[in-house]
């Protein structure tokens, strides 16, 4: 029996060991994921600089161009035309008041609006990271006529050093160099309240995610701060002691890291237990290395051998149970039956020594056939039983193994999804103008629907909900990615360009991005609108998802869109943008095709029809009425059918300036 | 869903009786993908006994599409309302011809 329980043991083990490597690649996944949108947001702002300091350089030197061509054509004299050239240059200022300087090319300054360094040499000047930026900038001007630069300085009251980047010319007609330059600084203060922002999500997922009782995953940087750790986050790793080492715990981790596939045991508390460091630990230490973050995933081996210790009970009360059993017969019919008896007990003992795997006993057998009596019956349960508890242990070990990977993988995807929704309601409290409701109802098989809604700006409302074509951890990954995606896009446009971007420019900018690495094929249909709140304006942009709802106050109208491709499949997609108007009162209603799709127990869809009709009866009420209406009339209309396919819908109303009562 | 494929002239004919769902549109894909690995890059789905296509099925048209590269072509007929209309909606006629009969389908893929 023992033997028994060592088998268990190790299939319960390899099954653990095996989910936990699985969760150790979809968090790998999941973080690298993460940080490849948070360079995505990087490089997409800092080529926006690099255009900006290009364009306006292209304006400058066409200034100096024409007051060269002047002297060409001998209009001017040399000395008057360089003379014009860098008055205008001098008095040329854009952006935050941002200048251009000029060097000849013993890096004299030639014009600088800084009276210190005009006329003087600064070829052995250096910014705070050691760097000559004078002869790099001649070098790479010299090389190619023109190009990009990056510098350090310390700004006043500031003790950080701040990035500078700059762009040089090389005028050849007049040997001139001719440059500019911007501070960069905020991109880096935008990652920074991003990545504040991703380790916010990361902690709702991981604190929800445990291995095996109370195994956890935590993660802590290379200056062993703990950044995410159920109860441990923001504490200095450097404090926490382990008994009995000569180095720190973290370094040990970071030691485990350079073999990420082999365990680290050490002893450590656990809850219910703080404070005594008795309990054998496991961990396994991936190192992400573009972030240098530990990634730990680590759980405690008494908990992974629970399971097996209390099928080991059970047994061993069946077989007590069984011998009981065989011994009061005995003792009842002895004198009658002792020869079946000695068969049987016997029987029963060889079973129990020998992990109930034993060849059928031909002597027992023969028992049930010969003897018709109570005795017989007694031998034909008794095999029963041996091959029930035969069949029960080989069962127990398949199943436990192939259960426990997909429950986990299941909850991961669940996880990624429900932690990328705003479900605070209401999400705007304050915000008189419009009143908002979302719901979100995910399959047992997680089928990445997604929503969104954010102010662009004080006044603009943008608003979104889709649904991505696969199911499980791939589709929820995707489906974070992309509202991330989206999320940073908007922003952006916003930022660098005047006035509020229309929602086909956000659709076309994500559909190019998703549509890169994308081998697997995925999609994601969307519809996003923007809804100025003062004004009522709805710009609305359709990329394959269903179309929306206008609710007025007696009626229900569908608002037609163009058809076009969802986002993903095709490198290059014209969108459009639809104006409409929304009145006082008025709602739109944003559904996915988990509604539509639903199925009753005849296998009849819910329908178009059927979700028009529910609207009409409702279309005066507030969304959140309107949304578990909707709800309510699905969940009737499946009556206990199980759900294939998310259900989400979002709606909101417009009050205008002046709130219902 | 069940497949039955025959071939005439050179276009492979898959014809598909049932749903192509999230459980299916794996072997949907798979079975694509077979032909196309085989030469066979003029497609006609005939869709007279498809049921209904899920997401994940319109992802394996899309997935065979870019294994095709451009080498040829994957079209479908008879193709019911309900299905048309989906299929509408994410475009998809542009990358995918639709026919309403496989006379028709014949006739053009010639």
């Amino acid at each position: 029996m023992l033997l028994t329980q060592y088998e268990v043991e190790k299939v319960m083990w390899n099954t653990v060991t095996a989910s936990v490597h699985d969760m150790r690649k979809l968090i790998s996944l999941y973080v690298d994921n993460e940080y490849r949108s948070l360079l995505f947001h990087k490089e997409y702002a800092l080529n926006r600089y690099k255009e900006q300091l290009k364009n306006v350089t292209g304006i400058v030197i066409s200034d100096i161009d024409y007051y060269h061509s002047l002297y060409k054509e001998e209009i001017l004299s040399e000395k008057d035309a360089k003379a014009f050239a860098l008055e205008s240059v001098e008095n040329f200022r854009y952006g935050n008041n941002d200048y251009f300087y000029i060097y000849d090319t013993n890096l004299i300054a030639i014009s600088h609006p800084d009276t210190n360094i005009r006329d003087t040499d600064m070829t052995e000047y250096q910014d705070v990271k050691g760097n000559y930026p004078l002869k790099m900038i001649k070098e790479k001007v010299f090389e190619s006529g023109y190009g990009f630069e990056s510098f350090w300085y310390i700004r006043l009251d500031e003790s950080k050093p701040v990035e500078k980047l700059t762009y040089n010319y090389y005028f050849k007609p007049w040997n001139w160099i001719i440059g500019t330059g911007v501070y960069i600084d905020d991109i880096d203060k935008d990652i920074e309240s991003k990545l504040a922002e991703i380790l916010g999500e990361f902690r709702t997922t991981f604190s929800n995610i445990r291995i095996g009782g109370n195994g956890y995953f935590f993660i802590f940087n290379d200056n062993h701060i703990i950044l995410v750790h159920p109860t441990m986050e923001g504490v200095d790793f450097a404090n926490v002691h382990e008994p009995g080492m000569g180095i720190e715990h973290w370094e040990h981790l970071v030691e485990a890291s350079k073999n990420p596939d082999t365990p680290y045991i050490y002893l450590w508390d656990k809850p219910g237990y703080e404070g005594s460091l008795k309990f054998k630990k496991i961990a396994y230490v991936d190192f992400f290395e573009p972030l240098d973050w530990y990634i730990v995933s680590a759980f405690y081996i008494d908990e992974m051998k629970e399971p097996s210790r209390r099928i080991f009970h059970r047994e061993l009360l069946i077989a007590l149970a069984a011998l009981l059993l065989a011994f009061i017969v005995t003792f009842f019919l002895i004198h009658r039956f002792t020869k079946p008896v000695k068969i049987l007990t016997a029987h029963a003992k060889l079973l129990t020594e020998n992990n109930f795997i034993i060849p059928d006993s031909i002597e027992l057998d023969r028992l049930t056939k010969s003897s018709h009596d109570e005795m017989g019956h007694l031998a034909e349960t008794f095999i029963n039983m041996e091959r029930t508890l035969q069949q029960y242990i080989t069962d127990l070990k398949l199943t436990t193994a192939a259960n426990e990977k997909i429950r986990s993988e299941l909850r991961i995807a669940h996880e990624i999804q429900m932690s990328m929704l705003s479900r605070t309601f209401p999400a705007f409290p304050g915000r008189d103008e419009i009143d908002i409701y979302a719901l979100l109802e995910p399959a047992k098989e997680v089928g990445g629907d997604l929503y969104d809604f954010f102010f662009i700006d004080n006044e603009h409302l943008c608003f979104l909900i889709g649904d991505v074509s696969d199911k499980g951890v791939p589709a929820a990954l995707f489906m974070a990615r992309s509202k991330s995606l989206i999320r940073a896009t908007s922003m952006l446009l916003k930022r660098e360009q005047p006035g509020i971007p229309s929602p086909s420019e956000i659709i076309s900018e994500v559909n190019t991005e998703l549509y890169r690495d994308n081998d697997h094929c995925m999609f994601l249909t969307l519809l996003l609108g923007i809804l100025n709140v003062k004004t009522g304006h709805l710009v609305l942009s359709n990329a394959g998802h269903n179309p929306p709802y206008l609710l007025l106050e007696d009626r229900v109208e569908l608002i037609k869109l163009p058809y076009k491709a969802p986002l993903g499949i095709r490198p290059q997609v014209q969108y459009t943008s639809e104006e409409f108007i929304m009145h006082d009162n008025q709602s739109i209603f944003l559904y996915t095709d988990g509604i539509t799709e639903a199925i009753n127990k005849n296998d009849k869809f819910f329908g178009e029809k059927k979700l028009e009709k529910t609207l009409r009866t409702q279309s005066h009420l507030r969304p959140y009425a309107v949304l578990k209406m909707i709800i309510n009339e699905v969940h009737q209309f499946a009556d206990g059918t199980q759900q294939s396919d998310d259900i989400t819908m979002l709606a909101i109303q417009y009050f205008g300036n002046k709130k219902e009562e | 869903m069940h497949i039955t494929t025959n071939k005439e002239k050179t276009i492979r004919i898959i014809s598909v009786d049932g749903k192509i769902d999230s459980f299916t549109s794996k072997d949907f894909q798979d079975s694509l993908i077979k032909h196309i690995l085989d030469g066979e890059y003029d497609i006609l789905i005939d869709c007279s006994k498809l049921e209904y296509i899920s997401s994940s099925g319109i992802r394996a048209f899309y997935y065979a599409l870019r294994e095709l590269n451009g080498n040829g072509v994957i079209a479908l007929c008879s193709v019911n309302d309900d299905i048309l209309h989906i299929l509408e909606l994410v475009d998809f006629h542009s990358d995918f011809p639709i026919f309403k009969t496989i006379d028709e389908a014949m006739g053009e893929l010639k």
